[in-house]
């Protein structure tokens, strides 16, 4: 278990979604900075960012095309690279 | 049926009053009518969780022995304004490090490792007088060195804010975020239903002496803010509130790429319940609560207006603009207000937060004011 969120549900770390992207880079979210304004939501064209019905910004990392847009724009740098 | 602050303050300290946050105010009132809502609540809690760049701290540093008049004040090499008695300063949360300026981190940032109760490097340096001889230190402090550390901001709180785009070809870098070319994106402030000043717009109850949460802990309005232009709907305040009884949680450094750095602030204000108008004014949806998308692709300082937009479009994510579907986001938290709205409601439940009707109410006619001048502008 680690602070990422990875997906838009309650499991966080789906085999499905671990297997399919621990070969590459996606974006990660440090969730003790993140303050779920969704800043970044607007900026995702990809649905890779939302905020759960419990109002926490979860990361898809299946949709995340790595285009990096988002990393560039957190006012909390909560946001990074990571595998 | 009118209500006196007394009465409520009554109800509150039996622990029986009634209390919800203003979202729940709206579905209250849409639901049993305004009479009901006005005769049931007690209080209604707002809350607001933004950058509030106008931030910042005054703080008395001890003095050691010998004394120091403190010219020069930094600490973690981010510069405090002196410029008031020996060992006071002012610590704002845009102020960035004195040398490598390109540092994502500033005076909000500063805050919050004093409020998360890390140490920082105070470094100050003065002239040296016949009764402050003193001209270097250097010290690693906490907060609770200080003898007062007080968050004073002079512009807090705004009532609604604009929505900006960039209609031109070319990433502009503002205040208000990136924002991609040919309306690629948008970013709003303000939270709609739950901003304060939005649930008391002529501003009955909020004013000098009103309590507020602020930062976490318990502070006070001031009065009007910087720039308050209630006419047009961009009220604000200037608040204060010991630094010593925050949290990070609420009270947090913002950096804003190619801009600058801020400060996240959540504030909280309760409205008493008095009489209908309030609970009118409090059960207003967002489909009503109307700000403008506002062109920030030029550096002029009127930017020209694209449309007007609710609140209720704004936090679809999604309006349209010029027949363009632009996604935007919100520049603050939304769920983060909604808790403070929450935390804030536990307070008074809890019967010992009590609220009192304000020593001077906020202006609700003073003119904003621009300057007819000619300015340099650095076009590299």
């Amino acid at each position: 278990m680690t602070n990422d969120k990875e997906t838009g549900t309650s499991t966080r770390h789906s085999t499905q979604s671990t297997s399919l992207h621990s070969i590459r880079s996606t974006i990660r979210l440090e969730e003790s900075l993140c303050v779920n304004c969704g800043w970044c939501i607007g900026y995702c064209s990809y649905g890779a960012l939302l905020l759960d019905p419990l109002d926490n910004l979860v990361v898809r990392a299946e949709k995340c095309i790595n285009c990096g847009l988002c990393l560039d724009v957190c006012p909390r740098n909560a946001l990074y690279l990571g595998k | 049926m009118p209500k006196t602050y007394e009465e409520i303050n009554r109800k509150i300290k039996e622990k029986n009053a009634t209390i919800i946050i203003a979202e729940e105010m709206v579905a209250l009132v849409e639901k049993e009518g305004l009479e009901y809502a006005a005769d049931k609540i007690d209080v209604v809690t707002t809350g607001t969780f933004g950058c509030m760049c106008s931030s910042g701290a005054f703080l008395n540093i001890p003095q050691p022995n010998p004394p120091i008049i403190m010219d020069d004040i930094s600490f973690d090499g981010i510069p405090a304004y002196h410029g008031g008695a020996a060992a006071d300063c002012y610590l704002g949360v845009t102020q960035k490090h004195d040398s490598y300026p390109e540092n994502e981190i500033g005076g909000g940032h500063l805050l919050e490792k004093l409020v998360s109760g890390e140490t920082v490097s105070l470094s100050v340096f003065g002239r040296g007088t016949d009764c402050y001889p003193g001209t270097s230190l250097q010290k690693e402090v906490n907060l609770d060195t200080f003898n007062q550390a007080i968050l004073l901001n002079p512009r807090n709180g705004y009532q609604r804010y604009v929505c900006a785009v960039n209609t031109s070809d070319k990433t502009v870098y503002t205040y208000m975020g990136k924002l991609l070319p040919n309306l690629r994106n948008g970013t709003f402030g303000g939270v709609g239903t739950l901003s304060p000043l939005n649930n008391d717009p002529t501003y009955q109850t909020i004013g000098l002496g009103t309590p507020i949460f602020l930062g976490g802990g318990i502070g006070h309005v001031m009065g009007e803010g910087t720039q308050h232009s209630p006419q047009s709907g961009y009220g604000n305040l200037m608040v204060k509130g010991d630094l010593k009884g925050m949290d990070p949680e609420f009270l947090c450094g913002a950096s804003i790429t190619n801009y600058g750095v801020s400060c996240f602030v959540g504030l909280g204000i309760p409205i008493p319940i008095l009489n209908d108008s309030l609970a009118k004014s409090c059960s207003i949806p967002d489909e009503e609560i109307i700000t403008s998308v506002v062109d920030y692709s030029t550096g002029t300082r009127d930017r020209p207006t694209l449309r007007d937009v609710s609140y209720a479009e704004l936090k679809s994510r999604e309006i349209k603009v010029d027949g363009k579907i632009v996604p935007v986001s919100s520049t603050s938290s939304i769920p983060k207000s909604r808790a403070i709205a929450k935390i804030l409601q536990k307070w008074i439940e809890a019967g010992d937060f009590l609220l009192n009707a304000p020593v001077r109410t906020l202006s609700t006619h003073c003119a904003f004011n621009s300057m007819d001048t000619e300015v340099i502008v650095n076009d590299e």
